[in-house]
């Protein structure tokens, strides 16, 4: 991707309703009609394009719950893994565009509680519904499932935060696990939010708003359970306060040469203080990850587009930060030799 | 301008809630109030005031979603008398928030979309989603620290609410074009556009915090007319008012359908 074009239609649909609430009407109507002018100009992907990025992050998704819940992947299911509901054939791998890749790392999670287990255990199934959904719709234009780093990924990742983990690792405890899953979630769900303005089929975008509901569900249920596990705020907490800060530096890198967003719309599960009706400041707790500075964002979520998702889940390798170009195909962290996708496609 | 109808002189959250309790409770009314302010500068001049709404109607949609249930049957019930009721009572809102903004999303019109209007639904969706699991995994882990349904019967008060809801849906097989079963309209979907609570017991069976359709664990969608009749809490063709709404909503949509 990255022509001007896309990157400036993608730049409006990110901050699009701040814009035009922060611009006002009159402005708006310009809005209106020069991105108008922008989205004929820039048709150079299709529908399933932006379907088989969402299966390529489904694809690492899926593996990781796998491995937690079971500890196989989605290709080769274990006992477990059927009798909770996985294919007993395995979900599919490959695909006509791009050769299938291999997993490597992860293992099942030492599960303590039924809260947990069971919660893993239904996102492992319902992320391995949305590939093989995504791989029907896409029938044979479905990109093969890229190679995916699930093991030493998370050190990379855990060096790259604030404070540093360098032997960060989700397999070893619920609490872990919880923090892999939380890297994953919030940013499923604003990848389809920014992915549902760019389809133009109107199933498409059915479907689309549906998988969006789901990982935000998936969201929420891991920010409540770390809430739960963690009531003093002391333990995981503060690791999904570094984890987002690390997601919204990763995103604002993408677009740090356009005048973007300065909001990091990136929150962990600190609590902050809100205004009810009026009435003076009281703590509320952070369940979801949206905005809310009373000025301008309204507890709206964020969407992310293509970029600033691919930044995040290789850990920077989508943007020359020396060059302030795009790299493409991003390769790094989940993905070490970058996505499957299509010659217009999103890699 | 229309007003608010409560069962109590102050409609808080009562009985002895804790401090991370009511901290979920800020954060959710403050996401709801910040939803009206951005949907009313949204419009502009042409917002609809706030119709009249009557809260007390929790206590008979709740009499009638507990009628032959196998907990006994709520009589009376008010979402603010307690926690547990304060999440039955939310239960009734967010997973119906979560299909009535799927369901809006393909209608808004090419213009719309390019003003940024779905890109707002979306985020408007992402929230109530957040809101709605956070819901379902409450009630969950307290069924699961309960240790059964009979220990925690909220559980099944929200089932109760969700087979309700499903009733509800009015006109599930001949929904707005691309909804075609009633929920995406994605091949092999079932036509319920509600998924129950369960209660896992031990460390190898799933739960069930996600409403979604069980063959692609794809979020369900709900038309304009099909939240009417829930919010209505009839399943009349023709209501023009009624439960939340006792003067109507403020919309076009007002009216129920078939």
């Amino acid at each position: 991707m990255a022509n001007l074009e896309t990157q400036i239609l993608d730049d409006i649909i990110v901050k699009g309703r701040r814009k035009m609430l922060t611009l006002g009407s009159a402005a708006l109507a310009g809005l209106v009609f020069s991105s108008a002018k922008t989205a004929q100009a820039a048709v150079a992907y299709t529908d399933a394009d932006i379907l088989n990025f969402a299966l390529n992050l489904e694809y690492l998704e899926a593996n990781f719950y796998y491995l937690s819940a079971f500890g196989c992947t989605i290709d080769k299911p274990n006992a477990a893994a059927i009798a909770a509901g996985a294919p007993s054939a395995g979900i599919p791998i490959t695909g006509s565009v791009g050769t299938a890749g291999t997993v490597t790392g992860g293992s099942k999670i030492p599960f303590a509680t039924t809260q947990v287990a069971s919660y893993a255990i239904e996102t492992a199934i319902e992320e391995g519904k949305h590939v093989l959904f995504l791989q029907s719709a896409l029938s044979t234009a479905a990109v093969a499932q890229p190679s995916i780093n699930l093991g030493t990924s998370w050190q990379m990742l855990g060096s790259a935060l604030t404070p540093s983990a360098p032997t960060f690792t989700p397999y070893t405890s619920e609490g872990n696990f919880l923090l892999g899953a939380y890297v994953f979630e919030d940013v499923g769900v604003t990848a389809y939010h920014g992915a549902a303005s760019l389809l133009t089929v109107s199933g498409n975008l059915s479907a689309a708003a549906g998988i969006l509901g789901v990982e935000a569900y998936h969201a929420g249920l891991v920010r409540t359970t770390i809430n739960a596990l963690d009531p003093t705020a002391t333990s995981l907490v503060p690791v999904t306060n570094s984890i987002s800060a690390l997601r919204a530096a990763l995103a604002l890198q993408v677009t740090a040469a356009s005048t973007y967003d300065p909001n990091p719309d990136d929150y962990g599960l600190a609590t902050f203080q809100v205004s009810l009706a009026g009435a003076a400041n009281v703590t509320a707790t952070r369940i979801v990850d949206a905005a809310a500075d009373n000025t301008s964002n309204f507890a709206v979520a964020a969407a992310r587009n293509t970029s600033q998702v691919l930044n995040i889940v290789t850990g920077g390798g989508a943007y020359n930060t020396t060059t302030k170009t795009a790299i493409s195909p991003a390769t790094g962290v989940f993905f070490p030799v970058g996505m499957n996708a299509g010659p217009n496609g999103f890699k | 301008m229309g007003t608010v109808t409560t069962n109590s002189t102050v409609a808080q959250v009562a009985g002895g809630i804790t401090v991370p309790q009511q901290q979920i409770i800020n954060e959710i009314a403050f996401e709801e109030q910040e939803h009206v302010r951005f949907l009313r500068a949204a419009l502009g001049s042409a917002a609809v005031p706030m119709p009249s709404i009557d809260l007390t109607f929790f206590a008979p949609l709740a009499a009638l979603a507990t009628t032959g249930s196998t907990a006994p049957p709520l009589v009376g019930f008010s979402p603010f008398a307690n926690f547990n009721a304060f999440l039955v009572g939310a239960f009734i809102f967010e997973d119906v928030g979560v299909t009535a903004y799927a369901g809006a999303a393909p209608l808004i019109s090419a213009a719309g979309v390019t003003s940024g209007y779905l890109t707002a639904a979306a985020g408007i969706l992402a929230v109530e989603a957040y809101h709605a699991a956070y819901i379902r995994t409450a009630i969950t882990a307290s069924a699961i620290q309960a240790g059964s349904a009979t220990a925690y019967p909220y559980i099944t008060y929200a089932n109760n609410v969700a087979t309700l809801r499903n009733s509800l849906t009015v006109g599930n097989n001949s929904a707005a074009p691309g909804m075609g079963t009633g929920n995406t309209g994605a091949a092999g979907s079932s036509t319920s556009v509600e998924v129950p609570l369960v209660l896992p017991t031990g460390l190898t069976t799933p739960s069930s915090i996600v409403a979604a359709d069980s063959s692609q664990a794809i979020g369900f969608a709900r038309t304009v007319n099909q939240v009417h009749h829930i919010v209505y809490g009839s399943a009349t063709v023709g209501a023009k008012s009624g439960g939340f709404f006792p003067n109507g909503t403020n919309s076009i949509f007002a009216t129920t359908t078939a």
